[in-house]
């Protein structure tokens, strides 16, 4: 806390208390039933299932996708008008994989140099 | 005290933002990465990366925010996650605020502290070579590049979610960053504000991203909300989730609490939505038993710290119970 100020120290106190409690239930999370997704695939595929004119239809999408020549293997989940979502960049909804994969390197292999060092770092330790 | 929130660039409130935000980012939790992950499954994506000297390092309650809410969006439901792509987007977010709010009053002593807006739409109006040099930027911090000045350039954080390989990373301190306009040129605009607020529907099945035409769908930002003739579609996505985009840098993966401006944006929607309540009525779906598990009125939200609420329980933030906040002013 910033500069011994009486008035931080207290609500420091307050935080500490608020500490305490989450430490006393080894840090878990509350309300955290696990539910199961309602949607997705299998091996990293995409399935798309709807019906027309009576005919049952399953639309399978799976991308191998490489980025400077190394496997980028999370999972892009298309839509049914073909845009495309992923988890790690959850407000994004693009066009195509493509798109997506931009996206993916402005945001991470292009971040700063202090992010990607603190990256490596962990990286070069597991 | 229901306390008065305002918009950022007018609210005295502001100065008081940043000082806590600045306070929490130094405040330690004691809480350190080791420990968060030895309280929830390995497989999660909240599970934190780091060097050894990083794991055992303390988070600030900055990063702690952070981390809840990754915590919040690896956890699966019915349909998309527990805080996000379905109807739980809004109650949990109004939780998640309502708690750094309470947090920023704490660490600041000032019990008359609110959290503060930023009125998108307001920017969104302004040419798109003006957007990123709008009155907020000057005061958080440049659109484009790290935050090293201003109110909070003393702003430090530890966690990244990394989407070269998915995994959420804790490294030493570092500065946030931007990457205005990267992805998409313009922020959402007062015809889009306009057009999801009349939107009467709560939400509705199948409850996700283009299968549902809904408040909640068009708000979060998953579906257009000029519902345009197909060959006349705009590039997405728009309203909260355009905002995400068009800021990017931090503010793009599950990491994005890191920026401020996460807490500004997520203001205002829930400003939007206390709109559309007074519009359409303080209705919420699905109600108990029905619609998708983990977003049901009555289901728990997740929560770390403080404890677990209802999407119900949050519905009205000016009712007794409550008495958390109201706005100084809703849009039209």
């Amino acid at each position: 806390m910033a500069g011994g100020d009486p008035r931080m120290a207290d609500g420091a106190e307050r935080l500490d208390q608020l500490i305490r409690s989450f430490a006393s239930g080894d840090y878990a999370a509350d309300g955290i039933e696990h539910y199961h997704g309602g949607h997705g695939g299998h091996d990293g595929a995409g399935v798309r299932v709807f019906e027309h004119r009576g005919h049952r239809v399953e639309i399978v999408t799976r991308y191998e996708i490489t980025v400077d020549g190394q496997p980028w293997d999370q999972h892009i989940e298309v839509l049914d008008d073909g845009n495309v979502v992923y988890h790690g960049l959850p407000q994004y909804l693009v066009p195509s994989a493509v798109d997506m994969v931009r996206a993916v390197i402005d945001s991470s292999y292009e971040a700063p140099e202090e992010i990607r060092a603190g990256v490596r770092a962990a990286r070069e330790e597991t | 005290m229901a306390v008065v929130r305002g918009n950022v660039v007018a609210t005295p409130h502001a100065q008081t933002f940043f000082d806590g935000v600045v306070a929490l980012s130094q405040q330690s939790t004691q809480v350190t990465p080791t420990q968060l992950n030895q309280s929830r499954p390995a497989g999660s994506a909240a599970r934190i990366f780091a060097t050894a000297a990083e794991l055992d390092r303390p988070l600030s309650w900055w990063d702690l925010f952070c981390w809840w809410h990754v915590r919040a969006m690896s956890t699966p439901a019915g349909t998309g996650n527990r805080a996000h792509r379905g109807p739980i987007f809004l109650p949990w977010h109004r939780m998640y605020l309502r708690r750094l709010e309470e947090a920023i009053q704490t660490v600041t002593d000032r019990d008359d502290f609110a959290l503060p807006y930023w009125d998108w739409a307001a920017d969104g109006e302004l040419a798109p070579q003006a957007q990123a040099n709008a009155p907020v930027w000057s005061m958080i911090g440049p659109a484009r590049g790290q935050v090293t000045q201003g109110p909070i350039g003393q702003l430090r954080v530890r966690l990244f979610q990394d989407n070269s390989d998915g995994r959420l990373y804790a490294t030493a301190p570092r500065r946030i960053w931007r990457d205005a306009q990267r992805s998409v040129p313009t922020l959402p605009d007062r015809n889009d504000e306009a057009l999801t607020l009349a939107d009467a529907t709560y939400d509705a099945p199948e409850w996700r991203e283009q299968r549902t035409d809904s408040f909640r769908n068009k708000v979060e930002g998953f579906q257009d909300p000029t519902e345009p003739p197909p060959t006349d579609r705009r590039p997405g996505p728009w309203m909260h989730n355009r905002v995400h985009v068009w800021v990017a840098g931090d503010m793009a993966p599950g990491s994005s609490p890191n920026d401020p401006v996460f807490w500004l944006n997520h203001c205002n929607v829930d400003r939007l939505w206390e709109a559309w309540m007074q519009r359409h009525g303080r209705t919420y779906a699905p109600p108990a038993g029905q619609g998708p598990a983990g977003q049901r009125a009555n289901d728990p939200m997740v929560s770390i710290v403080w404890p677990s609420m209802r999407p119900a329980e949050v519905l009205d933030p000016t009712e007794a119970g409550l008495d958390w906040y109201r706005y100084d002013q809703l849009p039209n």
